[in-house]
Parts: C-alpha cells; structure tokens; sequence
C-alpha cells in the first residue's frame, strides 16, 4: 500500500502541475491605421481646382506648400485621417457621415495653397445637406477665370444601376463658361462655348437626349451597352472638345500639339478624348466645364502656360462594378462569297453581313459557347469558345484553302494596356504601360490567294513600335486564318509617345515559308493609316486630317482569286472602339 | 476523436486511478453488521459491509483471484467479527483504522490449505564456480513460459507450478544448466565457464547475444580486450530515455548536442562512426556527418557499446570511437511487452499551447510533411522556361490572346499559388505526449528440437511537443547602427566612444523575444530472424526501420537597441520548419564454425544494405524589419502609366520594411555573393549504403594458450543524392520591387506570400475590355547552385591476432589496410544564379560558373593503420589497458562538394573545398578497470590524441567594417589544418551498489562518470585579428569546436523487488562548449553548464502491469549562451553577455507496461 500512496502523491503532482500555461504572445501587426468611416449621400466634385478642404472650421486637409520642384520635399504630401493617400482634395471626395452634423448638413470651405500659380478665388464656403438622396456638388472655377454659372452647383445623381444589366447609364451635365477677367490678357483661342452633344468617336449622335444639351443643364441618362469606347463632346458646330488631362494644346484647333525646334507648334488635329471602358451597370457622368488647360507660350513655344477653355471629363457616378459576367463578341464575314452571314451565339444572333463586313458587338454571358456561322438558316460551321468575362472578341468567317468555311477567333486588346517587362524579374506586377489614347492596329490573314502573307509600312519597311512590346512575327508570313498572338499589336500614336509618326503606308506582301516580306500584292490597294479615320468630315472642321485616328482595329487581308471586283484580294478595317 | 477528447479522456482516467487507490465513502452509517450470504462472492460480501459501516475497503483485486466463495450468517456484530467472519478459512489478512479497511493476501505458505500448494515459489542464488554471484543469468521453467533473471547478487525467484519441474539457467558464456527442482525452496546453481565442449555451440551472432543488463554489459566490457563503455536496456529504461543520443549521453566520454549529434571524448561527429548490429549507419543529416541516432528509438535496442579503442577488424575512421546500437535478441522464452504512456512538457501543461503554424499537421505518421514536396510540374517550369522567368511573364502578357497558352498559364498561376501562404507562426493547443511500444519475442525448436528459429519483433512510437515561451536573444555587438540590406533602412555602423582596447565592453545590438514549439514524431520498427542449423551455424536476418517528423516554429520579436535613427527599428523573424527523415536497414549475418573443435576456424560475415533520407520541405525564414520613422516618411511608389510620363510618385508611409540580407565578400570570380536569408527553401537528402564484411579467425594453441588470428575485408559503398531549391520572397532585397511589395502589404507577411502579390494578376471585370494578365511574383523553379550527388566508398582489408600471451597478458593488434575514394559532381545544370553574377544559355547552362569545376574527386591508396590493445589483467576483477592506433577521418561528401551556398541554419555561405584530405589520429588510452563485484565498476581512463590534417570548419569574414552598408555574412569551409592538434582527457567511473551500507532487502546502486578533456587549437590568422580588433588580450588558441572541459553523469537507482519499486535519479551536466565562432570583433559563443536531473520510477501494480513514469529535467535551468573567452565562467572582462537564454521545461510521462509472459 506504502507505493500506492506514493503514485497517489505522483498523480495528485501531476493533475496540478497540468493547469496548461496560459501563453501571450502579441500578434505582431504593423499596419497603418485604416478605419474606414461611412460615407454620406453627399460627393464633392472638385472641378473648382481646390486642393484643401475646411470642414465646420475644421481643417480636414494638410495645407501642406511645398516651394516647387527644387523642394526636397517636392511632391511628399502627409495624410490626414480623411484624405489617408497625400492628405490633399481631390477631384471626388464623399463625404464621410461622421463630417455632417446632427441635421446632416455641414460647412464646407474649399481652398488652394500653392507655393506659386493660380489661386485666386478658388476659394468657396457652401453648405451641403445630405436629404436622403445622393446628391453631388459640383465647384467651378470662379468668375475670375470664367463667368456664366454659379461657382457651386448642386446636382442630384443617380446610384441606381441601369435596368438591362449589359447596360451602363450615362448622362451629360455642360458647365461650359465664357472666359473672365483673368483670361482677358491671354491669347485667343478656339471658342467652344454653348450647347453640346455627346457622341462616338466618328461623330454621330448616341441619343437625342444626349446631344445639344444647353449651357447649365443636365441631361437625362440614357442606357447604352457597355463597352470601350472613345466617346467625343462636340459643339454645335461639330468641334471636338479637348478632355481633361490633354498634352499641350494647340490654340485654334485644341489639338494636341507638338512643339519643333522650340519654335514652331505643331498641331496634330488629334484632339484628347480618352478611350474608356464604360462597364456593364456602370453609372457616368460626362462633364463639361471650363478648366485650365496647357498651351504654348506663343514667344517661346518651349515653355507653355495654362489657359482656361471648355473641356469635358468623365465621372463615375458610384464606384463601376466588377464584370464577372459578359464579353463583346464582334462577327466578321471575310469569307468571299455571297450572302448575307449571322453569327449566331447561344440563343441570340448577330445582324447578317456580307462579305468583308463586320457587326456590331453583341454582349455574351461568359463561359463554354459554341460561335454558329449562319447562312440563310442554315449553319456553314461553328466553334467552340470558352468565353470569359470581360474580353473582347471579333470572330472571323473564311473560307480555308480547301473551301471549308471556318471560324476563328481572335482576342482584341481594347485596355490600352501593353507588356513592358524585358528583363527576367520575378515580379512583373509593374511591368506594364497605360495609355488611354492610342491607336494599336494588328493584321490577319483570310486570303487564300496568300499562303503567307506580310504586311508592312512604306516600301517593304517593317512596322516599327518605337520599343513597345512588339513582335514583328505578328505582321510576317501570316497564314491564312492564322491568330497572332505574341504582341501582337503595332501602336501607332500614343499620347506621349513619338512626335515624328508621319502617315504610314499599309501594304501587303506575298511572302513564302523562307521570305518576308517577299513581292508587294500590286493586286491589294494600299491604305495609309489615314483610312483608319472613320469620318474625315468631324476632323475637316478644324482644317485638316490627323495622321490616324484613336482606336483598336483589325486589319486583315480578304478576298480570293477572282475578277469579280466584290471579292477581289483586299483590306479590310475592323474597328473596335466606337 | 481528435485530441481535445483524446486528452479529456486521459484527464478523467487520471482522476479515476486516483479514486481506484483511495475510495472513499462520504456516508457514516451505525457499525453493528447484520448479514446472510450463501455461496456469495467475496466483493458483495464486503459491498454489503461497506454500506451498513461506512467503513471503506482498500485492497487489490488481483488478491481475490483464488478467493473461495463466502459462507457468511452474523447478525449484529461488530465490524471486527463480520470482517473474520467472511474471511475465515481463506488467506487474507486486514487492518482497521479510521474509516478504512485495508485487506492484504497472507503469505501463501501461511494457508492452512494444502492442495493450494501446486504453485510455489522456488527461490535460489547463482554464482560461478568460484562462488562469485552471477547477474543477469537467465532463469526459465522447462517446458513453461514462465522466466525470470538474476539480480546483482545472483539471486532469483519464481513461481513453479508443479513439483517435478526443471529449471534452466543459461548466461552468456557459461556453460547451460538444467536443475531438477525437488521439494527445495530454495537451490543454489553454480555455472561453470564455457567450455571446450560449450565452444561448440558458442557460434552466437549478434541478434542472439543477450546483453540487456547492466551486469551483463560489465561482464562484457571486462572481458573485452579493448576500451569500451556500454549503456544496458536496463539503464536506457531506468533513464527513461526514448531516443538513443538520449541514452547515450550517459554513457562516459559522450557528449550530446541537440538532442542530435554526438561527440565522443570531445571529438565531433566526423570522428564518431554509428553502427547498427554492426552496419554502418548513413548520415541523413545534408550538412554533417553525424549519424541519426536520434531516429532510433531506444525500446528497440539491447544495448549502445562505445568502443573507444578499437582492433583491427573495426573501421579504421573512427578516432575518437564506434557507437554500436545492438538492437533487441531473440530471448529464450516468449516474452511480449507493451508500454504506453502519456504526459507533457511544463512549459506546455495539459491542453496548454504551443507554438505552431498553419497547416504543420504531419499526420500520424509524418507522411503530411511530404505534402509539402515541389511538385513535378513546378520543377519542369525550369525546363519548360529554360531563360526564366521572363519567358513565362512574356507568356502571361500574352496569354489573353491565346486560349492554348491561357490553360497553360492558367497551371502556372495554380503551381505558383499551391504554396502554403503562411510565413508567420501562431501558439495551438498542444496534444499530450505520447508513446507506445511493443516488442514480440520467442525460439521455436523445429525438426525434432534440431534447428532453431528466433523472431524478435518490435514497434515503438512516440510524440511530443516542447516549446520555449519568452526566451530571451540578445545579439550584442561592439558596433551601433543598423544595416539591413535596404538603403531605406541604414544607420552608419559605429563604435561607441566608450568602448575602446582599454575598456571593453559590447553594446546591445539587437534584442529579441523568442517563442519555439517544436513537435517530434518518431516511430520504428524491428524485425530479426536467427535460424540455427546445428549448434555450429547460425544465421539472421534484421530489419529496422525508423522514421522521424518533426515540425519546428521559431518566431523572435525584438528590436534594435541604439539605431542612430529617429524613430523604433523593430526585427521579427520567423522560421517554419518541418522534416522528415527515415533510415532502414537490414542485414543478413552468419557465424560459421567448420569444425567440432574448439580450434576450429570461424567465419563470420554480415551483408547489410541501408537507406537514409531527408526531407526537408518548404523551410520557411522570413527576418522582417521595421522602422517607423517619427513623423512617417515617403518612399517613391511605382504607377502603371505611360512611358513617357512619370512612373513614380511620392506616397506617405509610418513605416518603412526590409527584409534583412546581406552579401558574402571575398568569394568567387565576383568578389561578393548575395547572402538571401530569407526564403523558402526545400531540401532533400537520399543516402544509400551497402556495408559488406566478412571476418576469418583462426584459432591456433601457442604458449600453452589458445590464440587467434583474425583476417577479413570490408567494403562500403555510400551514394548520395541531394537535391536543393530556393525561392526567394517577394520582399526580398534581391527582388527590384522588393521593398514596394512589402509597402503594399503592410509588412504582413502572410500577405506578402497570398494570391494578392503571387501568381498572376487576371484581368477582373474591373479593367480594361480585354486587358492582358499581369504576372505578380513567380517563384523561381530553378535549383540552387547546391545540387549535387556523389558516392564514398571504401575498402579495407585487415590482419590481427589476439594472443594470451600469458595468463594474465592479452595482446590484440594488427595492422588494416583502408582505402578512400570520394567523387561528387555540382549539377550545373538549370541552376539559378543571380543573374548580375552570372549568364544562362538556351539551355539553361551557367556560362560563368563562379565556382570552377564541378566535380571533386579524392582517391587514395590502400593505408595502413596499425593498432596494438595490451590488456594486463591484474586479478579476476582488474584490468590494466593499453592502447594505441592509428585512424583516420575522411571528409564528408558535403565537405568537399563543390558548392556554394548561403546556408541560413548557419548564417553563412557554405563553401566545398575539392582539396580536402583525410585527417589522421593518433591515439594513445590507458585504462585501469576494477569490477569488485557483479554490477559494480570502478575505471580511471586517460587518453591523448594527436591530429594532423585536421578536418576543421574555417569561418572567414571579409569585412568593410565600419563602411559596411549590408549585413555580412561569412564563408565557412572546411579545410585540413597545418597546426597538430591535440586532445587529451581523463574519465573516470563508478558504479557501486550501496545497499551493502543500508540494508539487504532493497538494492541502491550508485553510478557515475566524468570525463575531463582538454583540447586546444591554434587561432587562424584572420579569426585571430578579428578577436583583437578590440580585444588586444584575446586569446591565441581556442578550444575545438563543441568541445566540453568536463561532463559529469551521475545516478541513483533504487529497486525493491519486493514491493515491485524502481526508482532513479540521474544527474547530467556538460561544460561549456564553444558553439559560434565570431569574426566582427565580438568573443565567442558558448554554452554554460545547466545541471539535468531526471527522475524514473516504476512500480509493479499487478504481476503483469507495471506503473512507469518520469520527470526530466526537473530543476529547469536557464539554458544560456554567453559571450565569453573560454575558462572565464562564461564572462567577458568581468561582465556577462547573455546571447540566448530559456527554459525548456519539465517533461512528466506516466504509463503502464504489460507484459503478457
């Protein structure tokens, strides 16, 4: 019994020292501070140029001034707690809840502190009220720099998504002003002032409601698919207005300039309207206003200064949902016979085209869908596809060297986005270039009259991308219905980009398996990339053409051994940003 | 039944043992007892008493096995009388006191019933023929299964059943016995020693050796004509070790690291060779040469002999001693043994935490941790991408426009993103430890009780958790400032005024708090057949195979202490860490005698073939920094724009990150190599071993005296394949945005290795229409430039005699013939270097390869190597010992590999050395050894070693100095050393059964060792310089690497076979040791002496059930690493640095173990 009772006395040791240790160990967590607070109904849009806000007679912002570029402090703004990124206003603003006061309103003072520049009158004291409804308040410059509206404009906004879901909304608001006392002594320049319409890149109205939409009024929104498009701003008299954001202007045509030997200004007839992608659900507003934009100095071209002038700028409305759910499909009948074909895409169809016509996009749900080519109801041939959310593509119809009718498809780029990586990093995460204002062209080949065919500029030149990622491959010794698909886009204007792009010739070139670009197709007409320019007439108005208009196309080789002229070898365009 | 329920059972049996022992009655109730039974079983009888006393009963149920059922009619009587009553013509004895009853069984030849005499215990004592008592004897029952041994005194008892039985006693070397018993109690058995007669069945092989006890291990060593020290089965239990380097550090001379690896008489694992039943064991350990003792588990061995002189006919490159695990003989009798127990560790408690990480679960058997394997198809990404990365960025750029290679980058961004994203560690619930253990045994004659067949099985598995809470890391440095690798995160390097050559002090540079769980699994298997022909052949065969898991999580949080910069600059490390390794061997040995007598030659051989492996997957390391500069700063953050536009704008941020890294100087055609701490990195080691041997002697008659000549080969053949990859982390310093990606998460490091930043970015609906995808970080499939595989082989010859050249001198020695040949080949194939230190072709092929050849070869002639054994044995029970040979020791193949590779388990970069060459030892020992009696020892030892070509790991630091701008790290390389280095030491030993002074029942032995040693080398040149640099007084030699002054063992068994009590204390504790060489100015590192007391008891419950359990490491010690020159008692200049410090805390298992014959 005496070890018994000693294992009792072990056990008894045992069950106490078992208590489990109770163990801190700080989680370790250096994150910033983020507590995100509640937005109201209310949005500042900041068209007025302010870059500080007072709130209740709170200083919310910085009101940092940093002495200009030589300042070693240049460019380092520290954040407040309402404004975390560079604690300075920005163009859009919410209003966080926790701001408005018990009758959900408050005293807002928008300001400018600079070292040097404008500044005067942007100063601007309103009150906001949050009813319930969203509501956003615009601020002008002020009557300094222009005159003709309010400097604070209070306009309701609509959060409400678009009733078909491939939709997105969009509207037009013209807070276009006449130039004020400031502007006096400053050059003359275009006058874009008065009504305006909304409409696609070649100038053609999207809806009623949406064109000659008077000084200080707000349209309507209008429903129209969603999609990348370069939407344009004209005046009554058919100019372009610039947008926000534009390279040094020129004065009379408000087109990008360039500036050549620190003399002469240069004007491109280009003017800067950004493509976009205007998502499905999305809500928009396009705004025009007057706002500083960047001209030359007419003295000493090398220097430019700001001038105010009718722009316009577009706004989202609520923050674009993800497109989880549809692509753009585009049908092209390159298939050099007669008749009329439809692309038929699960249970919906395409507009019928005939040979080296395309449609319009038609929106798809994404996943595993089979492409039908139909021919007077009946299908020629069809593909399977799987589809995903927020592509793009252009399905083509050839006939291959057998006769068989086929379908290809091809992926169109229409982000502005291109692969800049050249190095074997690890991470390419920034390895990548954006541009809203391009215009990319790739070639295809659907000719079985060309067993490889290659296209280049002048003379048997090959494109050259000015150091963009481009293989050279995706213009040589294309087979017929082949996809290029290693970068395969040649840029031809980019904002920024190269000042020197002349117009180019575009030429085709019977190649064989061992020779580019080989004997020029005398038999296929030429076209230089001012054939991309859809409607010259839009651009007449100021003088002359461009180089080449902004878009994504597709340029392929169609047509067949014959002397019918309908289905001679040529070229077609295919442009996909309207 | 996961583990919470698992351990909530546990606790509930725990409380209801507690119950079984004492029951206690809370009811009192009047104490007159009114009862009728008829033919009642005792228990009610007593149950029924129990309720109308209250008196509760305390008794053993196995005591009532035989009980007679009960007659009982009393009414009113007192307690006293109902409890005679109901006992009455039965064997039981009681005692009332209190409320308790407590009832014992009267001794059996005290019942008055005479036909309950068919089993009795027949008691005796076996000594030699000089009268001398014999331990370890076996005693067994003819014809039954019952067997017992004999104790230190040579006495036994066990349970016969019937009259005419017969005893059989065997002991190795002694000639068998058989006793009829007669109606004597008590017999006493004189052995005599094998004889002429008995050589004829003394063909005995390894797996039939029976040498579990300690007696029998000192009769083995006494008889022995070499240096050698043993630790029994019977003392790896009493220490409760589970793994054999936890036995082995009782044993004299032996010193342990890490649980891990093992020196003996200070020499590290190079000079240390393992065996298994005497086959060479395989390394699985990538960067050392030590043998993975640790993965076999101790229940499964005889015993561990230490031969630390050794004969010809034992390998010739083990200078400082042979480690030979004999796993478990075949018994005479069947025996079946189960063990289970259960516990924890203090620093966890019961259902406490430890620390952890996501996703560590190894599954039962540590399979999960394989799961963690590079995956084929990331491997052939190096292959598929032969130019890199680029290639597959490219492809991802591209991919929208191809739905061929959106699949292919579709299982791209699958690969990339199947790695655990964790890089953090967090504190679980910790399942108790466990362990199980069974063993199988038995000899079945066959052919008419001609031949006989032994098996031997047996399996082992256990699991524990430790961990080490709030353990303190200083790093303290002669320098102030910060240097991380990232210029965003630099404070010039300084010294301070106060420290110069007259006043020395050191500075905190960085100070840390450190969390470590480490989880271990470990399981074996034993599987040996011995087959006996005639008594003259024998042959076995054995099988062990071990596994081992284990998950480790190191998290460090800390800062640096005087930074020269405005704000707080934070550290935080991580380590996550997993291994498997396994090692399985098998054998096939035979003994062979040609003739019938006793001068017949013997030929023994043993054929064995070994596979050892490593696997260490995804070893995660991640040492963030932190510093919040006061007021916040800005750091220049990249935008996605156009070319022409600005690419970078200024963004705010409170906190800036680094990952710290640093460079190598001095190395290679580029003069500097990056050294990337941070990363994760996969590593796996195969070894396969084939080790033949076979062993003639020849008996011959020669001074009136039987002598031997011993001759025989030995071939060894190792091959190795090891194979490394590393992927560098996001934020590394070495990646160009590095620093950006470690903004953009916050410095959370999980973050850093999430879908957020790895893979590819797939356009969402929220870009462009038909925007191309974005490669975020890939990891880098191609291997480290540490690839390699290679093979050691060699083949040694021998000749030796073994001469009683009188009666009392034996000489044993001869000469041995080895010869080496080591080639390795680098595959350079496919390898990541960085790219600004060297080039790739199409193929994938390094083009400037920084580190010359890639093959190594070392081949030598056959060697000789001589060693002669004098043994003067002064009386029966002394010996005087004298011993020199010569060894040698080869490089490892690792060594002299090579590669280069910044190794973080050593912070440095890990340089091969081609021009290694084989070390030689000289060994001179002396050894006197007194046995006064079975079980007792009494040894003093002296030994000397000289060395030439030393094999010694140099650590060189090319160093800016105070211009340093980057952590630097340095290179270590082994390289043989010009200077002669020299070991020598004394052990002494004592082993003495102390109940003679308490008593004659109870036995109490005391033991212990110590071993003294003393060595020195001479400082290199730059290690030398790079202590004076402030220190102008350092001193010039330093003792060896790992080397210990002294280490003592010390222990106190105390065994009542009577009551079934086992009881043992035991006592380690081991010198300082130097563990980091320091090369920026700082003194070395060493270990202090913690003192390790243990505690091992077991207690017989029942005939078959034994009570077991342990408390290790009882008194806890702050386990410290100091700062210090050697011999100062771990001070420098009179203050104490303390580098690291924690406890490990207290380990308690309780358990049972059956044994079911």
């Amino acid at each position: 019994m005496k070890s018994s009772k000693k294992i009792f006395v072990l056990l008894l040791l045992g069950l106490f020292v078992s208590c489990s240790k109770d163990k801190f160990v700080e989680e370790v967590d250096n994150r910033y501070n983020t507590g995100a607070s509640k937005s109201s109904n209310v949005r500042i849009v900041n068209l007025g140029g302010s870059n500080q806000v007072i709130v209740n007679g709170d200083s919310i912002t910085n009101f940092v001034i940093r002495k200009g570029e030589t300042d070693p402090m240049a460019g380092k703004y520290p954040p407040t707690k309402y404004f975390p990124v560079d604690g300075r206003l920005g163009t859009l603003w919410n209003v966080p809840q926790d701001l408005l006061n018990k009758q959900n309103s408050a005293d807002i003072e928008v300001t400018y502190v600079a070292y040097q520049g404008i500044g005067i009158g942007l100063q601007k004291k309103f009150k906001i009220q949050d009813k319930g409804n969203s509501v956003d308040y615009y601020t002008l410059l002020g009557d300094y720099y222009n005159v003709g509206l309010p400097e604070v404009i209070e306009v309701p906004r609509s959060v409400e998504s678009p009733r078909n879901p491939e939709n997105c909304k969009i509207r037009i608001i013209n807070f276009a002003e006449k130039p004020g006392e400031s502007q006096v002594t400053q050059e003359a320049i275009e006058d874009l002032y008065g009504p305006v319409s909304l409409t696609w890149s070649d100038g053609t109205a999207i809806n009623n409601a949406l064109s000659h939409v008077p000084v200080g009024k707000v349209s309507d929104y209008v429903e129209i698919p969603y999609g990348t498009y370069q939407l344009k701003v004209l005046t009554e008299n058919q100019r372009q207005l610039p947008s926000t954001g534009s390279l040094t202007m020129d004065y009379m045509t408000s087109s990008i300039s360039y500036i050549e030997n620190r003399t002469a200004v240069i004007p491109t007839y280009l003017t800067y309207n950004p493509i976009a992608n205007f998502k499905p659900g999305g809500v928009y507003t396009v705004v025009v206003y007057s706002q500083p934009f960047d001209y030359p100095n007419i003295n000493d071209p090398e220097y430019t200064h700001n001038q105010v002038q009718n722009g316009f700028q577009i706004i989202a409305d609520m923050d674009p949902p993800v497109n989880n759910t549809y692509a753009r499909i585009q049908f092209v009948n390159a298939r050099a016979e007669a008749g009329a074909v439809s692309l038929k895409v699960g249970g919906k169809s395409t507009e019928a085209v005939g040979f080296g016509s395309h449609t319009a996009y038609m929106p798809a749900i994404h996943g595993k869908l089979q492409f039908q080519a139909i021919l007077n109801n009946t299908a020629l041939t069809a593909v399977n596809y799987d589809v995903k959310a927020g592509d793009n593509y252009t399905v083509w119809l050839y006939s291959t060297a057998t006769g068989k009718d086929s379908l290809v498809v091809s992926h169109n780029n229409l982000s502005g986005v291109t692969f800049g990586g050249q190095s074997g990093t690890q991470d390419a995460t920034y390895e990548r270039f954006k541009t809203n204002f391009y215009t990319d062209v790739r070639f295809f080949n659907f000719n079985i009259v060309f067993p490889y065919a290659t296209f280049t500029s002048d003379n048997g030149k090959p494109f050259s991308n000015n150091g963009w990622a481009f293989n050279e491959r995706s213009t040589e010794q294309l087979t017929p219905g082949y996809i290029p698909w290693i970068n395969p886009y040649v840029r031809l204007v980019q904002m920024g980009g190269n000042t020197k792009i002349q117009t180019q010739k575009i030429m085709a070139y019977h190649a064989t398996e061992n020779t580019t670009p080989g004997s020029w197709a005398d038999e296929v007409a030429i076209y230089t990339t001012q054939d991309l320019i859809a409607k010259p007439e839009l651009f007449a108005v100021r003088g002359a053409l461009p180089n080449a208009d902004i878009g994504s196309y597709s340029i392929a080789l169609i047509g067949k051994q014959t002397e019918d002229p309908r289905y001679k070898s040529r070229m077609m365009i295919v442009k996909h940003t309207k | 039944m996961n583990f919470y329920q698992i351990m909530r059972v546990m606790k509930i049996t725990m409380v209801l043992m507690t119950c079984f022992f004492v029951q206690v009655s809370a009811f009192t109730y009047a104490q007159r007892v009114t009862l009728e039974k008829r033919n009642s079983s005792i228990y009610l009888v007593l149950e029924e008493i129990r309720k109308q006393t209250g008196f509760s009963f305390l008794y053993n149920t196995a005591i009532f096995n035989n009980a007679k059922p009960v007659n009982i009619r009393v009414t009113n009587v007192s307690l006293d009388q109902a409890i005679k009553a109901c006992f009455s013509g039965q064997p039981y004895t009681y005692l009332i006191k209190d409320k308790y009853v407590s009832i014992s069984k009267l001794p059996e030849n005290k019942t008055s019933t005479p036909d309950r005499l068919q089993q009795r215990q027949v008691k005796g004592r076996v000594t030699n023929m000089s009268g001398k008592p014999l331990s370890g004897v076996s005693v067994r029952v003819k014809g039954a299964q019952a067997a017992t041994s004999t104790d230190a005194n040579g006495n036994f008892s066990i349970t016969i059943t019937a009259t005419g039985a017969s005893l059989l006693f065997t002991f190795l070397g002694m000639e068998p016995q058989e006793i009829k018993v007669g109606s004597n109690d008590s017999i006493l058995v004189k052995m005599s020693e094998a004889s002429e007669r008995l050589e004829e069945v003394a063909v005995s092989v390894q797996a039939r050796r029976r040498t579990n006890t300690e007696a029998a291990v000192l009769e083995e060593r006494k008889n022995s004509s070499i240096v050698q020290d043993a630790i029994s089965a019977q003392l790896i239990e009493r220490t409760a070790s589970i793994t054999t380097t936890q036995a082995l550090s009782r044993v004299t001379g032996v010193t342990v690291t890490d649980d891990k690896y093992v020196a003996v008489r200070g020499l590290g694992d190079r000079s240390v060779i393992g065996q298994l039943n005497g086959v060479r064991l395989a390394s699985s350990d990538p960067d050392k040469s030590s043998i993975p003792l640790d993965l076999v588990p101790a229940s499964l061995l005889d015993n561990i002999t230490v031969y630390k002189t050794v004969t010809p006919d034992k390998p010739a490159d083990a200078a400082s001693g042979i480690v030979e695990l004999k796993t478990k003989s075949v018994p005479d009798s069947m025996t079946f043994e189960l063990i289970a127990q259960t516990g924890f560790n203090s620093n966890i408690g019961v259902g406490g935490q430890y620390n952890s990480f996501w996703n560590s679960d190894m599954g039962l058997l540590g399979t999960k941790i394989n799961h963690k394997n590079l995956t084929s198809d990331f491997l052939n990404l190096s292959t598929q991408y032969p130019k890199g990365l680029g290639d597959i960025h490219n492809l991802i750029a591209n991919s929208g426009y191809s739905p061929a290679a959106r699949t292919e980058v579709q299982r791209i961004n699958g690969i990339m993103q199947s790695f655990d994203p964790v890089m953090t560690t967090k504190h679980r619930r910790a399942p108790l430890n466990q362990l199980y253990s069974a063993t199988f045994g038995n000899s079945y004659k066959l052919f008419d009780d001609k031949h006989t067949l032994g098996v031997i099985l047996g399996g082992n598995y256990y699991r524990r958790t430790t961990d080490i809470y709030n353990g303190d890391l200083t790093q303290y440095s002669i320098y102030q400032g910060v240097v991380t690798g990232n210029p965003d995160i630099y404070s010039y390097r300084h010294i301070p005024n106060y420290i110069t050559p007259n006043s020395l002090y050191m500075g905190k540079y960085q100070s840390y708090k450190e969390n470590t769980g480490v989880e271990t699994l470990n399981y074996g298997v034993l599987a040996g057949l011995t087959y006996r022909f005639n008594p003259r052949h024998e042959i076995s065969a054995q099988y062990v195979g071990s596994w081992g898991g284990e998950s480790k999580a190191t998290n460090m949080r800390g800062a640096y202490e005087y930074t020269g910069l405005t704000g707080d600059v934070y550290s935080t490390i991580y380590s996550l860490k997993q291994t498997l390794r396994d090692l399985q061997t098998f054998n096939f040995q035979g003994e062979h005698k040609f003739l019938k007598s006793s001068y017949s030659p013997r030929l023994s051989y043993n054929l064995s073939m070994s596979k050892s492996s490593q696997n260490d997957p995804d070893f995660r390391y991640v040492s963030l920094i932190d510093y919040v500069p006061v007021g916040g700063t800005y750091y220049l953050k990249p935008i996605v724009g156009t070319t022409g536009g600005a690419n970078s704008e200024w963004a705010y941020t409170e906190h800036l990150y680094a990952l710290s890294s640093g460079y190598v100087n001095g190395f290679g055609t580029y003069g500097t190599i990056q050294a990337e701490p941070n990363g994760r990195r996969w590593r796996n080691l195969n070894e396969d071993s084939y080790n033949h041997k076979a062993d003639l002697s020849i008996p011959f008659p020669f001074l009136g005296q039987k002598q031997e000549l011993k001759t025989g080969v030995n071939y060894l053949f190792r091959e190795r394949h090891f194979t490394e990859n590393i992927l560098f982390l996001p934020g590394s310093n070495f990646n160009d945005l590095g620093r950006i990606t470690l903004l953009d998460v916050e410095g959370n490091l999980n973050r850093m290795v999430s879908n957020e930043v790895i893979g590819i970015k797939v356009p969402s609906g929220g870009n462009g229409e038909g925007e191309i995808p974005v490669g975020g970080f890939l990891y880098n499939s191609k291997k480290s430039p540490n690839n390699y595989k290679g093979f050691y082989e060699t083949r040694a010859a021998y000749a030796m005699l073994d001469l009683q050249l009188s009666k009392n001198i034996r000489l044993t020695g001869g000469v041995r013939v080895e010869k080496t040949n080591i080639q390795t080949r680098v595959d350079t194939k496919d390898v990541y270097v960085d790219p600004k230190l060297a080039s790739v072709d199409e193929e994938g092929n390094i083009l400037v390869t920084p580190f010359g050849d890639a093959n190594s070869v070392y081949k030598t002639k056959y060697v000789p190597y001589y060693s002669a054994n004098l043994t003067y044995k002064y009386r029966k029970d002394m010996n005087f010992r004298l011993a020199y040979n010569s060894t040698l020791a080869r490089p490892e193949l690792r060594e002299i590999t090579n590669v280069f590779e910044f190794d973080p388990y050593q912070m440095g970069l890990i340089v091969g050395n081609r021009d290694l060459i084989n070390q030689k030892t000289q060994n001179l020992d002396f050894r006197w050894e007194w046995f006064p009696a079975a079980g007792e020892v009494f040894a003093i030892s002296a030994f000397g070693k000289q060395i030439d070509n030393q094999l010694v790991k140099v650590f060189s630091l090319k160093t800016e100095g105070l211009a340093a701008t980057y952590p630097e790290f340095p290179i270590i390389q082994f390289q043989n050393d010009k200077n002669t280095g020299r070991v020598w030491g004394l052990e002494f030993e004592a082993v003495k059964d102390l109940s003679k002074f308490w008593g004659q029942k109870d036995v109490l032995f005391f033991g212990s060792n110590l071993l003294i040693a003393q060595s020195e080398i001479k400082k290199s040149e730059e290690r030398l310089a790079a202590n004076r640099f402030i220190d102008r007084h350092a001193p010039l030699n330093s003792p060896l690497f790992e080397q210990a002054p002294y280490s003592i063992n010390a222990w106190l068994n105390y065994n009542n076979k009577k009551t079934g009590t086992d009881l043992t204390t035991t006592f380690n504790m081991v010198g300082e040791r130097l563990i980091q060489i320091n090369l920026t100015g700082e003194p070395d590192l060493y270990t202090q002496p913690t003192p390790t007391l243990d505690f091992v008891f077991s207690q017989k419950i029942v005939s078959r059930l034994t009570f077991k359990g342990y408390a290790k490491n009882i008194l806890n010690p702050a386990i410290k690493t100091v700062y210090a020159n050697p011999n100062t008692g771990g001070k420098w200049y009179g203050n104490e640095y303390i580098n690291r410090s924690y406890k490990r805390g207290s380990e308690v298992m309780l358990g049972f173990t059956y044994n079911l014959f």
